[in-house]
């Protein structure tokens, strides 16, 4: 059966964090606007995807939104477009919004998993990161989620900031543990041109690890997820049996169609790809047109999707199919090193091969 | 003849020489100024980057002096390197003067002093010109001082100018006239003619450029080249003005260019005389050397799907530089190339920056390496030029290698430094020698492998550029050779094979291990870097596997853009050789072979 996911992009958060590149402004004010615009979005995509099964709000702080908003927003998705039985239906949330009745609410609108922007259960790395809460914001957000009923967790976590040694990871990592969370990312800090972090790292003013300190993160962390019984089931993914996968990030890994909504989402219908403007006045003046706010758009090659395939695939413990990938004495040496394994003729990549999903890509594409 | 002068201009790099050379051929009208493109001489892009002149280039620039005369300025460009000494000395005995440029803020510089060395050999007529003095910094006293102190010359004898304003241009040409002797020779005498230079023409064939001595030469003349043994009917003479101009004779004394339907430009060679068939000159001109390749190394494509353009390029390049000469070879690691012979370690860098930027290839270069002569057990004696032909060492019972007599002029302070450079260099029976004070003339015997990979470039800062340099082959010596060669992950890279001393061979194998673990980029397996004489390991560097290369987040925003940074990372890895598992960009095989003291 064919379907597909949406994603919707809230451009909005309270102050910016210096390590961030996603679009998004402090401007609150613009909300209303911005809610009337993405209905308007919607209307124009009705009936040019197949149904969805998973539905992502991300940001930006999409926390931020006053619940009237929220409900605006998901009436129109239900408005416009079908959805597979049993959706997923995701929220991102920064711990210094999560209060119960804001969870219940979200409950009570369709909203069955919840993704919190933890990043780091110490204060230290919170400030560095230029975060709005405290570590203690996210124990509370955590439990009052669970309280709320929400079961299907995820928190996303930092690893690799300046001095940062590997027992204070772990100690995050034990967090996770603590509070009965089902999925966690857990991220490698990602220097992003432009950013004021990156513009920090280029003056030379931060301590960052060095390749072989990040593969001691990696395999650290990969250790301990492991010894309790959670899945490596992506790079930088993990969740404690398979009903806890993002079944919507799958979706970009395993090349399903995908719709994204407001300022800067970018969306595939298997042949092409496409992405909105990245400024909210000129989403709003098109959408306000009845015209589609994208901004740029490519056709997809059956060379590019068949890379893309491999790209994406190396990143996940599920692989490629083999059959993609010419057999060579190349290949195999990187099942002899252990980067590789073959599995249901499926060419899955270790943990080790995970850490190198990028250059495995490059190395085994057959063109 | 007496309304003729052959000139040329010597200068230190970036002292005003081509600037000079525009502004005499636009005050004699040679080039309407709006026609005018800057530096006319140098006609090849590499010229003008590197600041240096690899083709010889003439022009005739016609002139009225101040005495109500007509005259002919003929200006000789020249080329400006030790592999292309020789096509200087020939430029320079084409002229009876020189125009020695020195830039009035920056003094004399070295290369004033060596130029000027070379003009004295020829005995040319010596004008010292002070250009850029328009400049604010301009320091004409001492610029005065160092022409007497310095270049033993008479300052009063200078000329001062600004090529860039065109101030003092004028003076340029009247000294032209009054103090470069007019060219003596005689024209009813048998032919003489000296070829300074060739080059080709798509639809002419070559085009000769020479010096008239003695006699005339005409359409329809049947002339021989006397060294290359071979006569042609002359189809065309002429004189050089921005383009050619034909006319009926070239005689005694001028500058011009003959064409004789002559295909290929190697069958012309440099400093050969020509002359007629019929009453031929009793002696060639002297001089006379001929341009034997003495670096060989091999060409490969990086794709071997190139070998076809590269076998074109190949050919068209040739049809322009005489000096070089290719022929099919192939080798394990790199498949079909092309072996080629140069003048030396810049007329190879030339071919392969002209190979890449005019004909748009990449290519790999294997170690260069000199001819080798080996005598075997059986008594045979086999010439090796290639790394890849080194003879069974348990049949070798002699070793030999080329040796080079090298002719080094400098200022006296930089003796101590030079000799112990060419001692370094295996440099035997020296030989000292003050042609005038504070001058030294130093002759020593080297291997010729040993001078052409870094000596001049070392050389040069050894003198700080003060010093000239040039060598001819004498013979063949003894030496204690073996066969080093470089592996990656135990597979042999022949293109890396070299013949060295056996002294040599430890610090040459390091230096190449170094070399290649900073250019191989790190790969997904350790990759073990080896030099090796026969099974001996002498050498050995590693290079560390990637641990950890691949984004945290890939989700929707994500993938075209990684897609193109992914896709990017492929077409390099494409540029690069695969020998066994390892990917080997091009840099690698270039950073072995340069110098040992960069």
């Amino acid at each position: 059966m064919s379907e597909a996911g949406l994603y919707i992009h809230i451009p909005f958060c309270a102050r910016k964090c210096p390590y961030c590149h996603f679009y998004s402004i402090t401007n609150l004010e613009l909300m209303g606007p911005f809610i009337e615009g993405l209905v308007r979005e919607m209307e124009m995509y009705r009936g040019a995807f197949p149904p969805f099964s998973t539905i992502y709000v991300g940001g930006g702080s999409p926390s931020l939104l006053p619940l009237p908003f929220i409900e605006t927003m998901l009436n129109g998705v239900f408005r416009f477009f079908s959805l597979t039985r049993n959706p997923e239906v995701t929220v991102e949330v920064n711990p210094a919004d999560g209060d119960r009745t804001w969870f219940k609410a979200l409950a009570q609108l369709g909203v069955n998993r919840l993704i919190i922007g933890v990043q780091s259960f110490d204060d230290g790395d919170l400030a560095f990161l230029g975060r709005r809460h405290r570590a203690e914001d996210a124990v509370v957000a955590v439990k009052n989620a669970q309280e709320a009923g929400f079961v299907n967790i995820g928190i996303d976590l930092i690893y690799g900031l300046p001095q940062q040694s590997i027992e204070v990871w772990e100690d995050n990592l034990k967090q996770v543990i603590n509070l009965a969370i089902p999925h966690v990312s857990c991220y490698e800090l990602t220097l992003e041109e432009g950013t004021p972090l990156d513009e920090r790292a280029k003056r030379g003013e931060l301590n960052l690890p060095d390749e072989e300190m990040k593969w001691q993160f990696f395999q650290a962390t990969d250790g301990f997820f492991s010894e309790h019984g959670f899945i490596h089931y992506e790079v930088s993914n993990f969740a404690r049996d398979d009903a806890f996968y993002s079944r919507h990030n799958l979706h970009y890994w395993q090349r399903v169609p995908y719709l994204g909504l407001g300022p800067s989402a970018h969306s595939f219908d298997g042949h092409h790809r496409w992405w909105n403007t990245s400024s909210l006045t000129r989403y709003l003046r098109k959408t306000e047109k009845g015209v589609k706010p994208i901004e740029g758009k490519e056709e997809i090659t059956r060379e590019d999707a068949i890379f893309e395939e491999i790209f994406l695939g190396l990143r996940t413990r599920d692989g490629v199919n083999k059959e993609l990938v010419r057999h060579s004495p190349l290949l195999e040496s990187l099942l002899q090193e252990g980067y590789l394994i073959v599995d249901h003729n499926r060419l899955r990549p270790t943990p080790k091969g995970l850490a190198l999903a990028d250059r495995l890509a490059v190395i085994i594409c057959p063109n | 003849m007496e309304n003729i002068r052959n000139f040329s201009i010597i200068a230190h790099i970036d002292h005003g020489k081509s600037t000079l050379a525009d502004r005499l051929i636009e005050i004699t009208g040679v080039v309407e100024p709006r026609q005018f493109k800057d530096q006319i001489l140098d006609n090849l892009d590499i010229e003008r980057e590197r600041g240096i002149t690899i083709k010889s280039q003439a022009i005739t620039l016609p002139y009225r002096a101040r005495d109500g005369k007509e005259y002919l300025l003929n200006l000789i460009d020249t080329p400006g390197h030790v592999d292309f000494s020789y096509e200087v000395s020939r430029a320079l005995a084409a002229c009876e003067g020189v125009l020695l440029v020195i830039d009035a803020t920056q003094g004399v510089q070295a290369q004033t002093l060596a130029n000027l060395y070379l003009a004295l050999e020829h005995d040319l007529a010596i004008i010292p010109i002070i250009n850029k003095i328009d400049l604010p910094s301009a320091d004409i006293p001492r610029v005065l001082n160092q022409i007497e102190v310095e270049l033993g010359l008479n300052p009063k004898d200078h000329l001062a100018c600004s090529a860039k304003e065109g101030i003092g241009i004028e003076a340029i040409l009247e000294a032209i006239v009054e103090r470069i002797p007019p060219p003596k020779g005689d024209k009813n005498a048998p032919l003489a003619a000296l070829i300074f230079d060739a080059q080709y023409d798509s639809f002419r064939g070559t085009v000769i450029h020479c010096r008239v001595f003695d006699g005339e030469v005409a359409t329809g003349d049947l002339i021989r080249l006397i060294h290359s043994d071979a006569v042609y009917k002359v189809e065309e003479v002429g004189r050089f003005g921005l383009t050619r101009i034909r006319r009926d004779t070239l005689s005694a004394g001028e500058v011009g260019y003959i064409i004789a339907g002559i295909k290929n430009i190697s069958d012309v060679q440099t400093g050969d005389t020509i002359t007629h068939e019929e009453r031929p000159c009793s002696a060639p001109l002297a001089g006379f050397r001929e341009a034997k390749p003495v670096v060989f190394a091999s060409i490969y494509p990086i794709a071997s799907d190139d070998y076809e353009d590269l076998a074109q390029a190949l050919e068209k390049y040739k049809l322009n530089d005489a000096a070089f000469v290719y022929e099919k070879d192939s080798s394990v690691a790199l498949g079909q190339g092309f072996r080629c012979g140069f003048l030396g370690l810049l007329h190879l860098e030339v071919v392969q920056e002209r190979l890449e930027r005019e004909y748009g290839l990449s290519i790999i270069l294997s170690v260069p390496s000199v001819k080798y002569r080996f005598t075997l057990r059986d008594g045979t004696v086999v010439m090796v030029d290639n790394p890849a032909h080194y003879p069974n060492p348990a049949h070798i019972v002699k070793a030999e290698e080329p040796f080079i007599r090298a002719q080094m002029i400098m200022p006296d302070k930089y003796l101590g430094a030079v000799m112990k450079l060419c001692q370094e260099k295996r440099g035997e029976n020296s030989h000292l020698h003050y042609p005038s004070p504070g001058r030294v003339e130093l002759t020593y015997e080297m291997p010729l492998s040993e001078v052409i990979f870094d000596f001049y470039d070392r050389f040069k800062s050894g003198t700080q550029g003060y010093g000239s340099f040039d060598y001819e082959l004498i013979d063949y010596r003894e030496s204690n050779l073996v066969l080093l060669d470089i592996l990656v992950n135990g597979e042999k890279v022949d293109a890396l094979s070299q013949i060295v001393h056996r002294d040599r061979a430890r610090e040459r194998g390091l230096l190449a291990c170094e070399r290649l673990q900073e250019e191989i980029p790190r790969q997904l397996f350790k990759i073990a870097i080896q030099a090796a004489i026969g099974s001996e390991i002498i050498a050995r560097t590693t290079i560390n596997p990637y641990r950890k290369d691949v984004t945290a987040k890939c989700y929707g925003g994500d993938i075209t853009r990684k897609r193109k940074l992914l896709e990017k990372q492929k077409k390099g890895k494409k540029r690069m050789k695969m020998i066994g598992e390892v990917h080997i960009p091009q840099s690698a095989f270039l950073a072995v072979l340069k110098s040992d003291h960069e």
